[in-house]
Parts: C-alpha cells; sequence; structure tokens
C-alpha cells in the first residue's frame, strides 16, 4: 500500500519544495533587493533619485534631497504592461539642516548627452527631479500618482509660501508617490513613459545597478 | 527600597551601556559633512550592529552615461568599528564593495574609501572642520535622518 502511494508522496514532496524558489523566480522585484535603482531625468538624463528597496517592505532614498531617508512601499496590483504600481512612503518629514552644511548645486548645468535628450530634439528644462517640483500638486488614485497643474496641493511651508525644493520632494515622498517598477533585470536601462510629472516629457531614465550605489 | 535599588541599578546599567557604545550618539541621527571648496555634500549613518551607509551629492550635475554610472548622488555601505579615544571617536569603515573611487571634482571623498578617521567630541549639532585627502570640510551630528 505504501509502495503504491510512495511516488505520488515524493512528486507532491518535491513540487511543494520547490514552490519558494518558483516564487522567488516570479517576483517581479527579485532583481531590485540588495541592488541600486537610479532614476534619471527622461530628458537631460541627470541624476535624480537612488533606491535600495528591500524585500520586508522597506526602502532608502536619496537624491535632490540631501541625505538618506529610511521608507517603505506598498505594492499595488499588476499592471497590464507587467510592471507593478509601487508607492513610496518616506517616514521622514525631513531634519533641521544649518545652512552652513546644506546643499548647493554650483556651476552650470553641462550640456545634454547626445543620447536622450538629443532625439527628443530639445533643450533639456531646467526641472525638478521626476514627480517631485516644488511648485505643483499631486493626486494619488488606485496606486497611480498624477501630478501637474490641477492635481492635489502645491508643497507650502507654514506661511504657505513654496518650500525649498529639497523640503518639497520630501514633503510629496512622505506623502505618498506611486511609479511603475518591477520585471526588470539586474543591469538594464530602460526608459519608462508613465512617470507622474509632466516634467521631463513624463519620462524617467531608469537603471538597475549591482550594490549599494 | 527596593525600588530605589532597582533605579539605581537601571540608570548604572544604561550609564554603562552608553559607556560600552562609543557610537551610540549616532544611532538615528545623520552625521553632515559638506566640502569647503566644491560645496558636496555627504550624510553618514552608524546603525548598532556595526553596519553603516553613507550618501553623497558631488553638486555638480552628472548625467548618467551608463550602468556603471558618473552620479551626481553616490552611495554606499558597509561595516564599521568605533573606539573611544582621547581625541574622540576612531571610527574604522569597510565597504561592502570596492567601487569606483570618486571621479575626478565629485567630491566629498570622506568616509568612501576603507580606512579610519578620528572624529573630534562635538555635541549634536555643534559644527566642526575635518581636513581629509586634502580637502577642508565643515561636519555635524544632526538630530534625525
Amino acid at each position: 500500500m505504501l509502495r503504491h502511494y510512495l511516488p505520488s508522496a515524493l512528486l507532491l514532496l518535491s513540487l511543494f519544495m520547490h514552490a519558494p524558489a518558483q516564487a522567488q523566480q516570479s517576483d517581479p522585484l527579485a532583481d531590485y533587493y540588495g541592488n541600486t535603482f537610479v532614476c534619471a531625468g527622461g530628458l537631460d538624463g541627470d541624476d535624480a533619485c537612488h533606491i535600495w528597496l528591500e524585500k520586508d517592505g522597506s526602502f532608502v532614498m536619496f537624491g535632490g534631497m540631501q541625505g538618506g531617508h529610511h521608507g517603505h512601499y506598498q505594492i499595488g496590483p499588476q499592471r497590464s504592461d507587467g510592471q507593478l504600481a509601487l508607492c513610496f512612503y518616506l517616514d521622514t518629514t525631513g531634519i533641521d539642516i544649518p545652512a552652513e552644511l546644506e546643499a548647493q548645486h554650483p556651476g552650470a548645468p553641462m550640456p545634454p548627452p547626445s543620447g536622450a535628450a538629443a532625439s527628443a530634439g530639445q533643450a533639456p528644462p531646467a526641472g525638478p527631479p521626476p514627480g517631485a517640483g516644488a511648485g505643483m500638486g499631486c493626486d494619488t488614485v488606485d496606486f497611480r500618482t498624477t501630478c501637474g497643474p490641477g492635481h492635489g496641493k502645491p508643497a507650502l511651508d507654514a506661511q504657505g509660501k513654496p518650500l525649498p525644493l529639497a523640503s518639497a520632494i520630501i514633503a510629496r515622498f512622505h506623502d505618498g508617490m506611486c511609479y511603475p517598477m518591477g520585471g526588470q533585470k539586474l543591469g538594464e536601462h530602460w526608459v519608462e513613459t508613465d512617470d507622474p510629472s509632466p516634467s521631463q516629457g513624463g519620462k524617467d531614465q531608469a537603471f538597475l545597478i549591482p550594490g549599494h550605489r | 527600597m527596593h525600588t530605589l535599588t532597582g533605579l539605581l541599578m537601571l540608570t548604572l546599567t544604561a550609564a554603562a551601556a552608553q559607556a560600552a557604545d562609543p557610537a551610540a550618539d549616532y544611532y538615528g541621527n545623520s552625521l553632515l559633512c559638506k566640502a569647503q571648496s566644491s560645496g558636496a555634500v555627504c550624510d553618514l549613518w552608524l546603525e548598532p550592529g556595526g553596519r553603516y551607509a553613507v550618501f553623497y551629492d558631488s553638486g555638480q550635475k552628472a548625467y548618467v552615461k551608463g550602468v556603471q554610472g558618473d552620479f551626481e548622488n553616490e552611495g554606499r555601505t558597509g561595516s564599521y568599528t568605533a573606539q573611544a579615544t582621547h581625541a574622540g571617536l576612531r571610527l574604522c569603515l569597510k565597504p561592502d564593495a570596492d567601487t569606483p573611487p570618486r571621479p575626478a571634482g565629485h567630491s566629498p571623498a570622506l568616509f568612501h574609501e576603507a580606512g579610519c578617521l578620528v572624529l573630534p567630541h562635538h555635541a549634536p549639532g555643534e559644527l566642526w572642520t575635518l581636513s581629509f585627502g586634502g580637502e577642508t570640510y565643515r561636519l555635524g551630528l544632526i538630530n534625525g535622518r
């Protein structure tokens, strides 16, 4: 009797044992964990953000907001293009940085690279990192963030003045910003055409690079 | 009486733990630096257990040229040891990976490579000056992250 059922039992056991490995392979974010996602302006290619995504739902983000910041993310439903809607929430509203230690961006911008901006046939607009401008608002509905005129509220200080850019970016991400992500492999460079912000032509250049950079 | 003894022991234990961990002031806070010649900035986090992360913004409009990058923003992680000395906190860093050196003009290089340096004693919020690698930095331990 036992001998009769043994092959079936072994087959079932092997299926169960392989299940975790298959689940890991099918995680569209698997190559993000422990590595660095870099976002850059869709037109000017300027380095705008670095994200260290962890499997436990936390992340560290830096770029344009002086220093690193912890946060947590939520994953929305898979979209028709196969990507996930990933919503980022910074756990901080920023720290008080003495003026002497504040980041500045000296020097004139470099000319655009021969790639994206040139192919777009226009000069790169001087603008904030994707989706995080100080003077515009953003709405998030069903794991999709849209920024621009008529959306949300501009990021303002207690006196009603627009926040400095770095603080505005932090405020935006504290409230939550959703981006399509996932499915890419380590070493890939791609253009995301569904950026929440209309600046940079609504595009992001994206890179997935090894390790923490 | 027992309550007083308990409180005293609790206080002593907390004080001993603080003394035993010379990097305790850094946990949950940010050690910010700014290179005086270039304006580039950095942000160092020390975690309990000997892990660290450091974030740089070179201040240059560095366009991303490829997966290897020539990034305006850079970060790295690694492990550290900390030791209290008369001069301050002797901090030895060991990055997780040998990433390319900072491109020319992309300072700061502070906390970038493996090595040790001494951070003088300063209260949180106090700023001070440090010379490293031919560059002068202003530094400050700032509350929060």
